[in-house]
């Protein structure tokens, strides 16, 4: 997988799963950005931005009570017998993500919540095995700003026909 | 913080609209939403209470065209604006790429504008933001109403950095593009080349 960014690494692996996993699998930046669903539709935005959320109100909480806690001991979890999400964090090259699954109607979300943590465990060894200066692209390298100017016509076309 | 793949070519940007309580910010947002085709936009979250105040953020994700060969996506946030909810406001401005401060122009609303506005900054300093230099758009909200504080006043008590900033009326979106493109532009112009 050399030569792939962390989103394209991320998919390669996750992809194999969405046949054997029966839950919606996906990983947002804890940023909100999405870096994989496995279903692809207009709430995919919303799903990060809201796990995103949730994550990082639980985390205030949980450092109220625990002010030097490590949060990436932590994992998410609100469901009932049969339905709910499940969140796992993993970092990359120092930035958070989050690996999470929704699940319907599942017969035995305790094996589920093991697959999901196999699958965790299998990114981080990903992760873990690629020294940084293979985890790091050219893209990282970047420097200065994308964009040096940009025009009012051009935003106007972003927002006119074909934009908005 | 944004987020540029250069391989699939496409850019994410976390826009938040701040302000006091009942100033117009998820109006603004409203107004944004329904005027954009749903090809451009998924699905709008309200987490609210039950009289309709915005209780933790709403979020629209906007899909816009292209600019110089990139996908451009804007994550647009409001935050509550009740007082008690700072938590919250904290939480929603981590990795904020740019600023609209949704200024409410009614004359007894100037002591929550200026309350919001200091809070504003102390949040951001908080997290190591440093005001000047993030994108910032200030909208002069209501001006349709009785009773409104003079656009010069206003620039002098809320904006002595003279950020950009417009009028609106949010609730007949007036302003609400405007006020939108100039933040846009302003973070896409901020957008570093590293990333990941």
């Amino acid at each position: 997988m050399n030569g792939l960014n962390v989103t394209e690494k991320i998919k390669h692996l996750l992809e194999p799963k969405k046949k054997t996993l029966k839950a919606r699998l996906f990983v947002t930046r804890e940023d909100g950005v999405t870096i994989y669903d496995s279903v692809q539709n207009d709430t995919t935005a919303s799903v990060s931005a809201l796990v995103s959320g949730v994550w990082q109100a639980s985390e205030a909480l949980v450092t109220m009570a625990h002010p030097h806690k490590d949060v990436m001991e932590f994992r998410f979890a609100f469901d009932t017998s049969s339905h709910g999400i499940y969140l796992f964090p993993f970092n990359v090259n120092g930035k958070r993500y989050f690996l999470g699954a929704l699940y319907l109607d599942c017969i035995n979300p305790g094996h589920l919540k093991h697959q999901i943590s196999k699958v965790k465990e299998e990114m981080d060894r990903c992760f873990f095995e690629q020294p940084n200066a293979q985890l790091t692209d050219k893209d990282t390298k970047r420097e200065g700003f994308l964009f040096t100017d940009i025009s009012d016509e051009e935003i106007d076309r972003l927002f006119g026909p074909g934009g908005i | 913080m944004s987020f540029v793949n250069y391989h699939t070519k496409e850019i994410n940007c976390k826009i938040v609209y701040y302000g006091p309580g009942l100033g117009g910010k998820t109006t603004n947002i409203q107004y944004i939403y329904q005027k954009t085709s749903s090809q451009n936009k998924g699905q709008m979250i309200t987490l609210n209470t039950e009289n309709e105040r915005t209780l933790f953020f709403d979020f629209l994700p906007l899909d816009l065209g292209e600019i110089r060969g990139f996908k451009t996506r804007f994550h647009l946030y409001t935050v509550p604006g009740q007082v008690f909810y700072e938590a919250s406001r904290k939480l929603i401005l981590r990795g904020v790429d740019g600023l609209v401060f949704v200024a409410d122009s009614q004359v007894e609303r100037m002591e929550a504008n200026l309350e919001s506005f200091q809070g504003l900054e102390k949040n951001l300093a908080e997290q190591g933001y440093d005001i000047s230099k993030v994108p910032f758009v200030i909208q002069w909200n209501k001006r349709d109403l009785p009773n409104i504080v003079p656009v010069e006043d206003l620039q002098h008590q809320l904006n002595k950095q003279k950020f950009p900033a417009f009028e609106a009326v949010a609730t007949n979106g007036q302003g609400v593009f405007e006020t939108l493109k100039m933040i846009s532009k302003s973070v896409l112009l901020n957008i570093k080349g590293g990333l990941e």
